[in-house]
């Protein structure tokens, strides 16, 4: 019996049992996730997320891991005592949802049907997912969503080479991917603490990860609480008269890892303009939005090493630590525990480093400019270190 | 509800026996299940509850030769145990340190009379605790309106079962609760954590705790206007400035200690930590290798006791209290001037002025290297008169001598639980004075 089927019995039996308030009807979202990894594991998890609607218009929202142990009812006398009334939950609709084909790889589909010496070659440690999402109802709604996830990376200590995506690598990224592994590799050395000075024409490199965690702290995560929403008009107007960067909440890009067609709840993602020029509009994000679904866009673009090799002194944040939420105008600090400083276009050393910055003077910065790389989900964001704070 | 998963295992337990027997192995079964009931308001209205449930069996195999198999599975059925059997059959190898491990777990369980051994806690209503901490949250909105104030409230059910080849079984029962009050300040644009968490026993204080977390957050509020913002600069040489840090920051310095790395480089201790549960839990610790661990020394000067802490860092975690004593203790007093003048008597510092760091705006540690980097929420400069504001720096230090730093404690001691931190709680002094130049004379 499979999850789904197990899961359906043990609801059934609830909805049959006699309480002294019955249910209703339910719905759930059955989250599995499978991992295969080049390291020869296979692993499967899941878990669902049951909504019970109660004869006395109330409703209970559960979490159970799968499988439930066996022989075991889902525990209801204990589940109807947390009820509760929600005028604004919303059942399933008939809605059908899309978009399998940019956000599903076969070839990692096909990976279950391969044996284990024949799924993945090259230096670099792979790991692939399977997401399967069900949603479903008493009333007979369903809706399904499959997507797949690619993560590659080089085991080394301090390594930087990743690709992540929601499909594999083609051949001529895979190649890449190996060339820059070894390539990184050749650093100089690595300090246990900061990175000592830096240039007065210093650049900071922002991963698509890194840009991402400061927009989520700086303005995105507000615009899911309607209480906070309203105090991030005037930065997204300064943004419309002040800078030529556009931020979306796009979940159709195809093969982002934000790349979503359905929501637990059942309704559908939609792309969302969050700032650009003249956009002077609030934008309300959904409460399921993920930062992996940010995008941003900028006139001035340039590839990894062909911008790499003009620069005399970069320093590559390939992740950053920021306050869980701020303001775009106050100076906040970043902190980076492995960053790796290029001089002249080459790796020299590896440290941690901590940067001063407001996101006002990041957007507005004139020398702004996306990097494009191979292996990256969306751009990176160059910018001169002098520009990350105005400077009166 | 107890009963509601141990049940059906122990017969898919004896079967492991069975089939561990078959194949000339010792086997430890191990399961916990959890549930967690969780709560939401914000800003004066009701939001959501939810249940989650989850469960998880730990097996691990001993053979005749030495070799020691181990593994994990979320499938409690017959089948995925049997799987799970396997997989640990063919991953064995020769783990010396776990069966060392084994081997301290069962002398350590020895040691406990048999009459201290409780295991049940008794039965708590969530709803019902829910209601006093939803009336905490209308007590406390009006008091900081204009920001905005998020109460969640977090009750976690813990059953743990397990059976050994030798035939002790015990089936234990823990239950913690987790109050979290966020203020958001649009001032700041950001949230300020206040937590405070409870293994739930006969004992526990629930109201007067509640009490002392809105008196906290009302003190936290006069300050805030006193206090500086950060200053974006990283301390200079902080492995040489004594300080005087609060508890809070200690118990997430230790919590980040207990976590780290390369432990046996620590040979010296200035101060004595205590692994003792039964100070906040009525019943022993149930470890995953399917013993009790009762409480014992982990480091005092002198002596550090590494199977013990290899045991606690085992998964999946499992709760444990820590007590602190240091050289120094005196517990009347806590004004940062009158520790400074006690510190001055005791020539344990010379200098005219000292640096006090209160609670933490931000913790990191660095896994490969075990240093950490924290940005202190208030820093004051105090010396026999005053105590004055500075702008806090981020200061960066290692996390494994933190022992030997630690000198002296002031105030009396409260159960402190690192932010975010369900597993451990510590007993510590309201201040702790942090001094790495002694590091060498305590070694």
């Amino acid at each position: 019996m499979n999850y789904e089927e197990a899961l359906l019995q043990l609801l059934q039996t609830a909805i049959r049992t006699k309480l002294p308030i019955g249910i209703k009807s339910y719905q759930y979202c059955l989250d599995e996730k499978v991992m295969i990894s080049s390291a020869g594991t296979q692993t499967k998890e899941a878990f669902a997320d049951i909504t019970l609607y109660w004869e006395d218009s109330s409703l209970s929202r559960h979490r159970i891991a799968l499988p439930f142990p066996p022989d075991t009812p889902l525990p209801i006398h204990v589940w109807q005592r947390v009820r509760y009334f929600d005028p604004h939950s919303a059942s399933l609709d008939s809605q059908t949802s899309g978009h399998s084909s940019i956000a599903c790889d076969q070839s990692i589909l096909a990976l279950l049907e391969k044996p284990f010496s024949a799924r993945f070659s090259g230096p670099l440690k792979t790991t692939a997912y399977i997401h399967t999402r069900k949603l479903a109802s008493s009333h007979g709604e369903q809706k399904q969503e499959i997507v797949t996830e690619a993560l590659l990376q080089d085991t080394s200590p301090y390594a930087n080479t990743v690709y992540h995506k929601r499909r594999l690598p083609n051949e001529q990224e895979l190649t890449y991917l190996h060339e820059e592994q070894l390539w990184m590799r050749t650093v100089g050395s690595h300090v246990s603490g900061p990175l000592g000075q830096r240039q007065e024409k210093a650049f900071l490199l922002f991963s698509p990860d890194a840009l991402r965690a400061i927009l989520h702290s700086g303005f995105a995560a507000l615009l899911t609480d309607k209480r906070k929403r309203e105090h991030m008009l005037p930065f997204i107007r300064f943004c419309a008269d002040h800078s030529r960067l556009s931020v979306s909440h796009d979940p159709y890009r195809p093969w982002s890892i934000g790349t979503r067609s359905l929501w637990p709840d059942g309704s559908l993602p939609k792309k969302q303009v969050l700032i650009a020029p003249a956009l002077t509009e609030l934008t309300e994000l959904p409460r399921y939005y993920e930062a992996a679904s940010l995008h941003v866009n900028h006139p001035n673009i340039g590839q990894f090493h062909q911008w790499l090799s003009q620069q005399e002194h970069v320093d590559y944040v390939p992740h950053v630590q920021v306050q869980p939420s701020f303001s775009p105008y106050s100076q906040e600090m970043g902190w980076v525990s492995c960053a790796t400083r290029f001089i002249q276009g080459r790796p020299t050393v590896q440290g941690n480093l901590t940067f001063t910055f407001s996101l006002a003077a990041l957007v507005a910065s004139p020398h702004l400019t996306l990097i494009a790389k191979v292996g990256w989900d969306g751009y990176g964001l160059a910018i001169p270190y002098r520009d990350l704070v105005y400077t009166p | 509800m107890k009963k509601f998963l141990t049940d059906p295992l122990t017969s898919i337990a004896e079967s492991v026996m069975e089939l561990a027997d078959s194949f000339g192995l010792l086997a430890i079964f191990y399961a916990k299940h959890s549930t967690e009931t969780s709560y939401l308001w914000q800003s004066g209205a009701f939001i959501r509850r939810q249940t989650k449930n989850q469960h998880e069996i730990l097996l691990h195999l001993i053979f005749p030769d030495g070799r020691m198999g181990q593994a994990f599975t979320s499938d409690c059925s017959q089948q995925g145990v049997e799987l799970a059997f396997h997989q640990a059959r063919h991953a064995a190898d020769l783990k010396s340190g776990h069966l060392d491990l084994i081997h301290y777990l069962d002398i350590s369980e020895k040691k406990v009379p048999h009459a201290q051994i409780s295991l049940e806690a008794p039965d708590y209503d969530p709803n019902q605790l829910a209601r006093h901490i939803e009336k905490h949250h209308y007590e406390l909105l009006p008091q900081f309106q204009p920001d905005l104030l998020d109460t969640s409230f977090h009750f976690f059910q813990e059953n743990a079962y397990s059976l050994r080849s030798d035939g002790t079984q015990y089936k234990t029962n823990l239950c913690k609760a987790s109050c979290r009050h966020e203020i958001f300040s649009f001032e700041q644009f950001t949230s300020f954590p206040f937590q405070q968490d409870w293994v739930l026993s006969p004992h526990y204080a629930f109201d007067s705790d509640l009490e002392q977390l809105g008196h906290q957050m009302r003190r936290w509020k006069t300050m805030r206007g006193r206090s500086l913002p950060p200053k974006h600069e990283t301390f200079p040489a902080i492995d040489k400035i004594p300080l005087l840090f609060d508890a809070a920051i200690v118990a997430g310095l230790m919590n980040a200690w207990l976590d780290s790395h390369d432990h046996p480089s620590i040979r010296c201790s200035a101060a004595t930590l205590r692994f003792e549960p039964g100070a906040v839990a009525d019943s022993l610790p149930h470890h995953p290798y399917g013993y009790l661990l009762p409480p014992a020394t982990l480091l005092s000067p002198g002596d550090r006791n590494s199977e013990l802490l290899e045991a606690l860092r085992e998964y999946p975690p499992f709760f444990g209290h820590y007590d602190c004593q240091l050289p120094f203790h005196q517990d009347q007093v806590h004004s940062p001037c009158a520790i400074f003048a006690a510190l001055t008597s005791k020539g344990l510092y010379q200098q005219d002025r000292l640096r006090v760091c209160e609670g933490i705006s931000q913790l990191y540690t660095e896994e490969k290297t075990n240093r950490f980097h924290l940005l202190p929420a208030s820093m004051y400069e105090t010396d026999l008169d005053s105590c004055k504001p500075v702008a806090p720096v981020w200061i960066t230090g290692d996390a494994l001598p933190l022992f030997s730093c630690l000198l002296a404690g002031f105030g009396p001691k409260q159960t402190i639980w690192p932010l975010s931190e369900k597993t451990r709680s510590f007993s510590l002094p309201a201040y702790l004075f942090y001094h790495p130049f002694e590091r060498s004379h305590a070694s």
